[in-house]
């Protein structure tokens, strides 16, 4: 567990610069206070690193040519929750149907199953180059995703995010789901 | 009643003719309303080849060229058609129709090289002398038979369609630009009868510019029509000398300048970025060409139905906003379609609307569903070419010749819409790659390229096709997969499943 800590605090940054190197230019990495306020700031050893940049939309069909700014946070404890990610895209629609309770920000990702993910990994002694690899990746992708999702329902009139589109269930539904698959998984 | 009113100055003049009825050709094209008429005889075309490539409507200065050369060019023909006793049906664009009443082949395609020969010999020598590099010539095609000449409306965009294999296959022959400039072609079979020369080919190409050639061209002479035509367009080209120097130039207005767009396509010439859709009735030639072996009953039962299409074309240029419809040219017609506002997303997606309508006949429309335009004819569907062609510019103009107004189209969209409606069958949508290029990327997949073209295909294209489409793409499994291979071990993760608490 302590090899797992020292993985998650000294390769946040590695894990940061995969995913800034996916986004196009202009793009920056900066640290930022947890807290707004000077002194919990002062105190707080561990402040966020967020990530801004133009994302290309690659995912369902597209081919890049619509582009969108990005902010992600990525929290210290990076490997139990997924980054915060904001977006500037003009045609999000903020409906917690559609995974966006509140513009700009998206839930691109169940915490749950990034954690189980990236236990998996670390667990299975993969090696620490292919976790960042993967997991910024994987939520490069999945931000993608959501984006993208939203950019054909505002192109093709979709209101209502369609049954076949994956997602979990809202609130504990949403984790009640995730746990029945992993154990479907791990008895299989 | 109405006699009385007509005394007092108070009611409209009557209408002698039926709403709509069989008339004789001369008299349908001087009759103002709807009406058909079964001819036999020769159909004529005289395509003048591009005078500015297809930079006709890039400037103001290229189109008032345009203009100049297209109204001579047809004063001529309307001038030439009366001394020769051929009629003018319709001016399509840069094609002048014609057509010479008469059942025996021979005596009707003598007549009609005659008029070719000295039409050609004349403009060659007065309009080519005038335009100079502007000048690249004009081909002529014919072929003889019946055909259903159907017309609807009088405003300058009201057709004198023409309908039957005779009108059909020397009007594509021509189009497809096979025939040289300076040349006149007559189907194969006549060559034999009429020059003497057997041609087992199915044209053939006489130069009307070489006497050597063709010792016949010398019978064709004729040296007092070919006076009073040169008479004719001398006094018509003196006129528009001194009608230039004592009025404005022609002036050119952007379409989207315009407050009221009722009836602007017949006012003045127009320089407009518009989206070109032309559309074909495929699988209609074989329903004329049985129509005419079961008699009256069947040719009038096609003119009606086809007055009930050329209502839907009207139906269609109302309907939509600023969009042009040209005139038809069998049942064919081009419209002219200008994108809104945001021009990336009609590019993108809308003006797949349009195709959609069209294809439908308007079924998901009220008036659609009122008119049943869908259920006049039976196994038939039209395909579609469809660009905006880069910039979209294009030139609409009413053309006034004689008593006669015409309203063309011209540039580049007009033309690659062309190419691309005749690649395409029933049902079909043909884009080019430049517009392939800027379709969303769910719409391009739905295109397959079209091999040894720049055109791209598609078969009945809907707005319901393409959002089920985009449900398709839209699956957590098919977004990209994250596989990464570590000591023969394959890491993947799972599919993109959103989560909002």
């Amino acid at each position: 567990m302590q090899v797992k800590g020292f993985f998650t605090s000294e390769f946040r940054l590695t894990f940061a610069g995969a995913i800034c190197a996916q986004l196009r230019e202009p793009k920056s990495i900066q640290y930022q206070p947890a807290q707004q306020d000077y002194h919990p700031a002062l105190t707080n050893p561990a402040p966020l690193v967020v990530i801004k940049g133009t994302l290309p939309l690659y995912q369902h069909g597209e081919t890049g040519e619509t582009m969108v700014g990005i902010t992600l946070t990525i929290l210290s404890d990076w490997m139990r929750a997924s980054p915060i990610v904001a977006t500037d895209a003009p045609f999000l629609r903020a409906e917690r149907d559609w995974h966006v309770p509140l513009k700009p920000y998206i839930c691109h990702e169940l915490d749950q199953e990034w954690r189980w993910k990236l236990s998996e990994l670390w667990e299975s002694g993969t090696d620490s180059s292919n976790i960042i690899a993967v997991s910024s990746a994987w939520c490069i992708r999945n931000v993608d995703s959501l984006i993208t999702r939203h950019l054909h329902g505002y192109r093709y009139g979709i209101v209502k995010w369609p049954k076949q589109w994956g997602q979990w269930s809202h609130g504990d539904e949403g984790v009640r789901e995730f746990e029945a698959l992993t154990r479907k998984l791990e008895a299989a | 009643m109405l006699d009385t009113l007509s005394q007092l100055g108070g009611a409209p003049a009557l209408q002698k003719h039926p709403i709509f009825g069989k008339y004789a050709l001369g008299e349908l094209l001087r009759h103002k309303g709807d009406g058909y008429a079964w001819a036999k005889g020769i159909h004529l075309y005289s395509e003048l080849r591009p005078v500015e490539g297809l930079e006709i409507a890039q400037t103001d200065e290229a189109a008032r060229t345009y203009l100049r050369v297209i109204e001579e060019y047809t004063h001529a023909g309307i001038a030439a058609a009366s001394l020769f006793g051929l009629e003018l049906l319709e001016l399509q664009g840069n094609v002048l129709h014609f057509h010479k009443d008469g059942d025996n082949v021979e005596e009707a395609a003598i007549a009609a090289l005659q008029f070719s020969h000295i039409f050609t010999k004349v403009l060659y020598e007065t309009l080519a002398e005038d335009l100079g590099d502007n000048w690249r010539g004009f081909a002529i095609c014919m072929d003889h038979g019946d055909s259903i000449i159907v017309r609807r409306g009088k405003a300058s965009n009201s057709s004198a369609v023409s309908l039957g294999p005779s009108a059909n296959r020397p009007a594509k022959r021509l189009l497809y630009g096979k025939t040289p400039a300076g040349h006149a072609e007559i189907p194969g079979s006549w060559a034999a009868s009429l020059v003497g020369t057997p041609c087992r080919n199915a044209w053939f190409a006489i130069n009307l510019r070489d006497r050597d050639e063709l010792s016949i061209l010398n019978s064709f002479e004729n040296a007092e029509l070919e006076s009073q035509l040169r008479g004719i367009l001398n006094t018509y080209r003196l006129n528009r000398t001194l009608m230039a120097n004592r009025s404005q130039p022609v002036v050119l207005v952007n379409a989207s300048d315009l407050v009221d767009q009722g009836n602007f396509s017949t006012d003045q010439p127009l320089r407009m970025r518009a989206f070109c859709m032309r559309v074909d009735l495929d699988g209609f030639s074989s329903i004329v060409e049985r129509a005419f072996a079961r008699g009256d009953d069947a040719v009038e039962a096609i003119a009606k139905g086809f007055i009930k299409i050329l209502e839907f074309g009207d139906y269609f240029e109302k309907r939509h906003y600023g969009v042009v419809r040209l005139p038809w040219a069998g049942d064919c017609v081009a419209f002219l379609i200008p994108p809104t506002a945001d021009l990336q997303s009609f590019r993108g997606k809308e003006w797949i609307q349009f195709v959609e309508e069209w294809q439908t006949f308007g079924a998901n429309t009220p008036d659609g569903q009122k008119h049943h335009w869908a259920a006049i004819f039976s196994n038939v569907s039209w395909a579609v070419g469809i660009t905006y062609a880069g910039d979209g510019c294009c030139l609409v103009a009413p053309v006034s010749a004689l008593s006669r107004k015409f309203l063309i189209g011209a540039g580049a969209p007009l033309a690659i819409a062309h190419d691309a409606e005749h690649l395409g069958k029933g049902g079909e949508t043909i884009i080019h790659s430049t517009d392939h290029q800027s379709c969303f990327p769910t719409i391009r997949a739905l295109f397959s390229k079209m091999a040894g073209t720049e055109f791209w295909q598609t078969k009945e294209i809907t707005l319901k096709k393409v959002r089920d489409a985009a449900l398709e793409a839209g699956k957590s499994e098919n977004a990209s997969k994250i596989q990464i291979v570590e000591k023969a071990k394959t890491i993947t993760v799972p599919p993109p499943r959103p989560y909002c608490k």
